[in-house]
């Protein structure tokens, strides 16, 4: 008679050849004690492996949306505009005339808040004169 | 199934930020009649001879700054009321898409003349100028770093020149 102490440390094979070559009959709740555990076990196997296919399925799907991206932000990828001139003379010209208009159009507006100040010293020299 | 719904959900929705750019009014509106359109791209700027050079041929009011990293420059310009119309309101959605600051607002003789410019850190990395008459509407946006300061001695009106 074994001890359960060898028995634990068998390999399910041994366990198989033992139980064939052996006389003795399991008990009735024993026997289905053990199909249940067995079930159980393969139950457990069955929901990891299925855990297993989902994720190399999700892994997939996000590999194949990933280079979907890049694809399009391929195809979107701005071409490089021409340039307007092909003569830097001509291109000049028009580069003075750009900041030539931003020039005056800032000097004008300087110019009006030059002048809007000089309108607030009037109100503030006749409150300086009220307050003397 | 959520994460991918998800996922997919949150791509497409910054595919739908790509605001508009100076780029792309340019080629819009470079295509259309009746339309004046000029790029000046960086290698075309560099053969124009840098900002040095333009400094010693201009008679610009004192406005050159000095311009690094120059990116591009985009100058559309129309006589056509339609198109009038149509430009500005885009330049002006343009504007209110990013963070364009307003520096100067100016009218003047029937012509109204925004300054705008985008700040990244401590410099602008985008400049526009939108001016607006009763039968012309003007678009110059010059794209590069410009440091703070350079446009501040600008503003305060003591010019480079």
């Amino acid at each position: 008679m074994k001890r359960i102490e060898d028995i634990e440390k068998m390999e399910l094979s041994e366990l198989e050849t033992l139980a064939e070559l052996s006389d003795a009959k399991l008990k009735e709740e024993s026997a289905i004690e053990i199909e249940n555990a067995l079930a159980c076990a393969m139950a457990l196997e069955e929901e990891k492996r299925s855990r297993r296919q989902k994720k190399a399925a999700f892994c997939s799907l996000a590999a194949a949306l990933a280079c979907a991206c890049v694809a399009v932000a391929v195809l979107l990828r701005p071409q490089p505009l021409e340039d307007s001139f092909t003569d830097p003379a001509q291109a000049r010209e028009y580069v003075l005339q750009a900041f030539d208009k931003i020039g005056t159009s800032m000097d004008k507006g300087m110019r009006q808040a030059g002048k809007a100040s000089k309108q607030l010293e009037k109100p503030a020299e006749i409150i300086q004169k009220i307050y003397r | 199934m959520k994460k991918i719904l998800t996922l997919l959900t949150l791509s497409l929705a910054s595919l739908c930020c790509l605001a508009q750019n100076g780029r792309d009014l340019y080629e819009k509106f470079s295509s259309y009649e009746n339309v004046s359109a000029v790029y000046i791209s960086p290698a075309m700027f560099k053969m124009v001879g840098g900002m040095q050079a333009l400094e010693e041929q201009t008679d610009a009011e004192g406005f050159i700054p000095d311009i690094k990293e120059f990116r591009g420059m985009y100058i559309i310009n129309s006589e056509n009321p339609a198109i009038c119309d149509e430009l500005y309101g885009e330049a002006v959605e343009l504007l209110n898409s990013r963070k364009y600051e307003l520096l100067m607002e100016a009218k003047d003789d029937g012509e109204t003349v925004h300054i705008y410019a985008c700040y990244t850190m401590d410099y602008i990395s985008s400049f526009i100028l939108l001016a607006r008459e009763i039968d012309e509407v003007s678009l110059i946006i010059i794209d590069g770093k410009i440091l703070q300061k350079d446009l501040d001695t600008m503003m305060s009106g003591n010019p480079q020149k």
